[in-house]
């Protein structure tokens, strides 16, 4: 859906490199949404890998299948019309909202999206994902850091930032960044 | 009564003999007086074993505890695990950081209590309310980092976090350590050799509840402050190079024979660390302060193997062993963590075999053909792997200095830098004063606070019991600039738990209670004023070399000192407690 691409967006940018596992951005995000503390009720999570080697933030990206001039995997997989559409109130945060009226509870959005950032709300079962807190990104402010970045960017740029899985992420750092690894186990002989 | 919030009131007791997992309650007086954490698993260590059980046996147990701030949005969550040592006979505890912190309290535990011995390996897994003791023999003998990889594929759960023992907790090595994540390591007083001892692998948990609190709004707004004013810290020491920081300061050089040793200390430093092996950072959940490093060795023999920076006190591998090459060092920094043993010990370990080889007391064929002069860490990255599987000289070095020293003789023992059996970290005592005063944060360091540790050579835990017993960091909240560390640690617990009336002083009694308790424990495995003794090389051995050139911890004022340490704890002039102190202190009703 390209027709917004002179409208700037509110982008979450990743920097892995930096990203120390802390999970502060999980604190802020369920205190801010929720008013207590528990990361399950977050919509962005760290993702782990190698026992503490490797850590990949994930969260809502806008989507990079929108760079094809295609619809965003978890709005293409939804099967029912108008439950989760693009938010339209404000368009410059590039995000994707759920019409608990309509929805099913079906979570076709949650196995479609390969950045793991469709969550389900485990208090009520309806799928959540990231809403940028309106323009101005708790974790954002709160990342000590700075691997979760905000980016006020125009849309034809906010495509590019693409979404890999978190295991996509972790292979990759695992390959450039700790290059030239052994793989587990690496001290036998 | 019940909790208003931080706390569950229950633990999960689990008997691996009988394979029985039950739900233990938690009431509130018992929590209030100990608070939590390492405060916790002491007492009923101290009540569920007799005198002279034997830390290997099954009737030893080990405990994962939590305080009442752990699982919630406060920073620096630490995990204790509190057992019998089996390096020292005495009281052993350790700390590890990691997510598992986060994730027991989020399962609805206040903490896991493992007694009996498993017939064959198994681990426990704990997703919320279920706990199940489940079969490891595919994981055993596999390092600390392929454990956690594995029991996540198992289980299934990408969020599920791992408290482990290493192949030399399973080989028993009398100074393996637990392990979380990658580094963080459970280290001192032989934790992992208890989990082995119990054929228990690991402890992997998995959590999704939100752990109550009596006033959750004021509590994670003065959480979010707090957390604030770490990040805004203008030292950039932890943060940057997290306990590495003070590898330069660090003064057990060439087993304590050195004060300084400006090549090995310039070699194993903090800054070239950061040049030459760091790759990204890492930190313990909800904590700014981030003080872990994550690398890889770029060159020479060890290529390829990853690992974590060294700490202040693993430099003793670097350090007490006159290392100068620096991927040499990490390489085996980063072994003693995926192997599970603890870097502190092994390098005063090592340190002693080369002092021992050095003057003839072991020799090259004692030694299974290695040439341990000072600084091969070639032949150091062997014998580290012959010690965690017990091969050859390993099974002689895997019992401890102190055991190691006796079985060798011929002098030996004064090579050994042990107090109570556990090896000394990485400070040095002389030529600081005695102790700066009997307050508990004055005393680390010194050499009143080594000798009376109750760990034993440990040169800052009991110096932080009430923190410890909240289940957080010392380093986070040390680190906040113009904040009262106290005060708000009191502020939080009362959020937290909604007592009435918890006033700073009841904090700080708290510190006094664990000390006496610890006491009380180490007095009945026969422990006394004789063992709270530095090694005769600190009396003997003048530093040769520096500002403190000269200098000795001298005897008899350190007996004067003792003797005025024992008076402000209320002990008697043996170190035992004495009953008026047990009645003030609220432990009369142990012996």
């Amino acid at each position: 859906m390209a027709e917004n691409t002179a409208v700037p967006a509110v982008q979450l940018v990743f920097d892995y490199d930096k990203c120390c596992g802390c999970r502060i951005c999980e604190v802020v995000c369920s205190i801010k949404h929720f008013g207590e503390f528990n990361p399950e009720l977050s919509r962005i999570r760290v993702y782990d890998f190698y026992h503490g080697l490797i850590q990949v933030p994930s969260s809502c990206w806008g989507c990079r299948s929108r760079w094809a001039g295609e619809e965003a995997f978890c709005i293409e997989a939804c099967p029912v019309p108008e439950a989760l559409s693009w938010y339209q109130g404000d368009k410059r945060l590039n995000v994707p909202v759920v019409n608990e009226e309509l929805c099913t509870q079906c979570l076709m959005c949650v196995d479609a999206c390969q950045a793991k950032a469709m969550r389900v709300n485990p208090r009520t079962g309806f799928p959540m994902v990231c809403d940028r807190c309106g323009g101005d990104p708790e974790c954002v402010k709160a990342c000590p850091t700075g691997a979760v970045e905000g980016y006020i960017v125009p849309m034809d740029m906010a495509r590019f930032y693409g979404s890999d899985s978190p295991e996509q992420v972790a292979e990759k750092m695992k390959n450039h960044m700790f290059y030239p690894w052994k793989g587990l186990e690496d001290w036998r002989d | 009564m019940t909790f208003k919030g931080g706390y569950w009131g229950k633990f999960l007791d689990v008997d691996l003999t009988t394979r029985s997992i039950k739900e233990v309650e938690l009431d509130d007086e018992f929590a209030r007086k100990f608070l939590g954490g390492v405060s916790f698993g002491n007492k009923i260590l101290y009540d569920r074993t007799p005198a002279g059980t034997d830390p290997l046996s099954p009737e030893n147990i080990i405990m994962w505890m939590m305080g009442p701030l752990n699982g919630t949005s406060f920073h620096g969550q630490k995990m204790f695990v509190i057992f019998k040592s089996p390096l020292t006979g005495n009281l052993g505890f350790c700390k590890h950081g990691g997510g598992i912190a986060w994730e027991l309290k989020f399962a609805g535990w206040d903490g896991v209590i493992v007694t009996g011995q498993a017939e064959s390996p198994v681990y426990i897994y704990i997703k919320d309310d279920h706990a199940e003791i489940r079969d490891a023999s595919r994981i055993w003998g596999k390092d600390t980092m392929a454990t956690g990889v594995m029991i996540r594929e198992e289980v299934g759960d990408e969020f599920t976090k791992v408290s482990c023992c290493g192949p030399a907790g399973e080989n028993m090595v009398r100074f393996a350590s637990v392990m979380g994540e990658l580094g963080k390591a459970g280290a001192r007083t032989g934790g992992g050799a208890v989990m082995g001892s119990k054929n228990l692998k690991a402890l992997a948990v998995r959590g999704t509840q939100t752990v109550p609190l009596a006033n959750p709004e004021k509590y994670n707004e003065l959480a979010t402050k707090l957390r604030n004013t770490l990040m805004q810290v203008p030292f950039p020491g932890l943060k940057r190079w997290g306990t590495c920081t003070y590898t330069g300061s660090a003064s057990n050089c060439k087993n304590f024979l050195l004060s300084c040793w400006p090549e090995v200390q310039r070699a194993c430093s903090a800054e070239a660390q950061e040049k030459m092996f760091w790759v990204r950072d890492f930190s313990c959940p909800g904590c700014p302060s981030v003080c872990f490093r994550r690398g890889v060795i770029r060159q020479g023999p060890f290529t390829g193997r990853v690992g974590e920076s060294s700490e202040y006190d693993t430099s003793l591998l670097g350090l007490s062993c006159g290392v100068t090459d620096l991927f040499g060092f990490l390489n085996n920094v980063g072994l003693c963590d995926k192997l599970g043993l603890d870097g502190t010990s092994t390098g005063s370990v090592i340190a002693w075999a080369m002092e021992c080889y050095e003057k003839g007391i072991l020799t090259k064929e004692d030694l299974d053909g290695l040439e341990l002069t000072w600084g091969n860490t070639l032949a150091m990255d062997k014998l580290i792997k012959k010690i965690a599987f017990r091969e050859g000289v390993g099974d002689l070095l895997a019992e401890g200095t102190k055991i190691a020293s006796q079985k060798i003789g011929k002098d030996s023992e004064n090579c050994a830098m042990q107090i109570k059996g556990l090896e000394m970290a990485a400070w040095d005592p002389r030529g600081f004063p005695l102790s700066e005063s009997f307050r508990p944060g004055a005393l680390a360091g010194t050499a009143i606070g080594y000798a009376t540790a109750s760990r034993g050579g440990d040169h800052i835990t009991d110096q932080n019991c009430n923190q410890d017993a909240t289940g957080t960091c010392v380093f986070a909240a040390g680190q906040m600039a113009g904040v009262n560390v106290s005060e708000q640690m009191v502020s939080l617990i009362k959020l937290a738990t909604g007592w009435e009336g918890y006033s700073l002083e009841e904090y700080n009694t708290i510190t006094e209670r664990l000390w006496t308790l610890r006491r009380l424990f180490n007095v009945r495995e026969g422990m006394g004023r004789k063992d709270d003794i530095l090694p005769q090389r600190h009396y003997t051995l003048p530093i040769s070399y520096g500002a403190r050139k000269g200098m000795v911890v001298s005897r008899e004022e350190f007996e004067k000192e003792l003797d005025k340490f024992y008076e402000a704890r209320g002990w008697d002039k043996a170190g035992i407690p004495t009953k008026e102190r047990l009645k003030s202190l609220g432990l009369d009703n142990m012996a």
